[in-house]
């Protein structure tokens, strides 16, 4: 980072706590003030807030280097999104704004009992809990990398940053705010996709870096395959991630919050609305960007290691035997690469003179020599990473998340870095300030003052509120401290949600759908759809996005016959 | 005053209805495109 790159990022991170502070200083003495803005929020920023708390730091960081890794079949996830939105919209939204409740679980309780009530909310508590430690945990990496700084104090920055303005401003501040980073990341995306594009050798067109891409096979965006182990196609998208899709926006506090500030049930809707429009296009053009940094790579050597800092670590070893064999594998990795540039270079030959074509006789011939020509890329680099692996056994290195910062801190020039990384931060603390807010609500309404103290002033509960914001700023901090090590961060936040997301939504559907159950059944089904998931991720190899359906389907399922048995012994 | 929000009419198209089966559409569209931009570019390994 250079001096310009330091001026826009600290100006970006002054702006935001001002702006935060400035839009929420209202002062919000009432709960719903503080905690729904007074129902005042207009469809346009909510639908903003909604897609800003959604994409963290680790959709900048993550999902370009997963293109990179893997290509860009991740975008199935998102293909139940557009569906489940729909439903929330028709389902959903009414009810929770006709019950005028403030949390989701406020609404079981409303509909079966306090019992419900009590273990969704817990269970939201424990996973939001570790979701916004990881979401801090992200760009702490980032910075830490970049600054020098250790991930404890970049992990204690971005905390206090984020609870300067979100626990003196409430929703207020946490949406505007987010309404501001929502824009700064579109032109972040848009500055990055770009600077890649042009970053290309002169003589490499867009038409080519696509071909080279898809003859690599990054470009794979639909999967039509069905495969219950794999973990991104048509199916588990659709299927899958519709149900993660419904037990995230319609039950998880973090995201039902956003859009019952809504003036309007059709406000409401219109903010969902707007989330299933624009998230597939947003999420291509994100995975897009990671598949061109793969292409940019064919002619530019890319590290062995992305990981710099574990780099450095085996490169302390010169003059040792594992250091000679590391320098090796470092000549290997250089030749394999030039092979690849020689076959990249030669398949553009071959494309532009027309004598290999999709449509020729031997289509596949170049495009599987550039494979094969990746494969060996591919192998040298994991000797690299075995060496390091015996250097630290414990060390499961992954340097996913590593990829699209490298590329962006070596390549970009002076003033677009600073650029990117304040858009890598407003993406984290546009996430973590939501959930920090959804946390406290949970908190409050859902635990204090339903259970300690139930007859208080409004400006008490305001003040437990702002409380309990920083208490779970502090614990996501103390939290992030503790999770490095934990491989490509965005599979680990949706694992982590996925054992949670499909029971709590089979209870969602039991109260929406099902006016024969009954708290008990809703209760017993919570308790046996967790054991079911919890089962099936420890017993088989089913992929994490069919735990939802998984959770749900049990859930209902058992709920019912617990409550047809209850109801005929009523009737008795 | 929740019946009254409830009758407010979505921004586009007549009904709410109309402008969820625009919205899932939509999605079908998308699916294709993404489909054929994989077609367009995939090759046999």
């Amino acid at each position: 980072m250079r001096s310009l790159d330091w001026v826009v990022l600290v100006l970006f991170l002054l702006w935001i706590v001002g702006y935060g502070l400035y839009k929420g200083r209202t002062r919000s003495n009432t709960i719903q003030g503080y905690l729904l803005a007074d129902k005042s929020m207009p469809w346009w920023a909510m639908g903003l807030s909604i897609m800003a708390t959604q994409a963290s730091a680790i959709t900048f960081i993550g999902t370009t280097g997963q293109a990179y890794v893997d290509g860009m079949r991740f975008l199935q996830f998102y293909f139940g999104l557009p569906i489940a939105m729909v439903i929330i919209a028709a389902i959903v939204v009414p009810r929770f704004h006709k019950a005028n409740v403030v949390t989701a679980y406020e609404y079981l309780e409303q509909r079966f009992d306090a019992k419900t009530r009590l273990a969704t909310s817990i269970i939201f508590l424990i996973q939001r809990g570790l979701g916004v430690g990881l979401a801090l945990y992200a760009p702490a990496v980032v910075l830490s990398l970049i600054l020098g700084w250790s991930e404890q104090v970049t992990v204690i920055v971005m905390a206090a940053v984020v609870i300067a303005y979100a626990v003196p401003g409430g929703i207020r501040a946490v949406t505007w705010t987010d309404v501001q980073m929502m824009m700064l990341i579109f032109i972040g995306l848009v500055v990055a996709f770009l600077t890649a594009i042009l970053l290309l050798p002169s003589d490499v067109s867009v038409g080519d870096a696509f071909y080279l891409a898809g003859a690599s096979g990054r470009l794979n965006a639909v999967d039509l395959s069905f495969d219950l182990s794999n973990r991104y196609n048509l199916w588990s998208g659709l299927f899958g991630g519709m149900f993660l899709a419904l037990a995230y926006f319609g039950t998880d506090q973090s995201q039902v919050q956003r859009y019952l500030q809504g003036k309007s049930i059709g406000h409401s809707r219109n903010s969902l609305i707007f989330n299933a429009c624009a998230k597939l296009p947003l999420q291509f053009f994100i995975l897009l960007t990671g598949t061109m940094v793969f292409v940019f790579y064919q002619f530019e050597q890319p590290p062995m290691l992305f990981n710099q800092a574990e780099a450095a670590k085996i490169e302390r070893l010169e003059g040792t035997p594992l250091g000679g064999r590391y320098e090796l594998a470092q000549e290997k990795y250089r030749q394999a690469h030039q092979q690849r540039q020689q076959v990249a270079r030669r398949l553009l030959q071959d494309r532009h003179s027309g004598t290999s074509s999709p449509l020729g006789a031997n289509p596949s011939a170049g495009p599987q020599q550039l494979q094969a020509a990746n494969q060996a890329v591919e192998d040298a680099r994991q000797e690299g990473i075995q060496l390091l692996r015996e250097v630290n056994p414990e060390n499961e290195y992954n340097d996913t998340n590593y990829i699209f910062l490298n590329f962006v801190t070596n390549y970009f020039p002076v003033g677009v870095v600073g650029l990117i990384i304040a858009a890598i931060f407003a993406a984290a603390m546009s996430s973590i300030s939501s959930e920090l807010n959804s946390l406290s609500t949970t908190t409050v309404i859902d635990l204090y003052r339903r259970h300690w103290k139930r007859q208080a002033s409004d400006a008490h509960y305001v003040r437990v509120a702002k409380i309990g914001t920083a208490f779970w700023g502090v614990y996501a901090a103390v939290f992030a401290s503790f999770v490095g090590g934990i491989g490509s961060l965005i599979e680990a936040v949706n694992s982590i949600g996925s054992l949670f997301y499909g029971s709590v939504l089979g209870v969602f559907v039991l109260a929406f759908g099902f006016p024969r159950a009954t708290g008990n059944g809703a209760f017993i089904g919570l308790f046996v759809g967790e054991i079911a998931v919890i089962a099936t991720s420890v017993f088989t190899d089913v992929s994490f996005l069919w735990y939802n359906v998984i959770g749900c389907v049990v859930v209902v399922g058992v709920g019912m016959a617990v409550s047809a048995a209850a109801n005929r012994v009523v009737m008795r | 005053m929740n019946q009254n929000l409830e009758e407010e009419k979505p921004p586009l198209f007549s009904t709410w209805r109309r402008l969820y089966l625009a919205v899932l559409g939509y999605l079908c569209v998308l699916i294709f495109l993404f489909y054929a931009f994989t077609q367009a570019y995939n090759f046999p390994s």
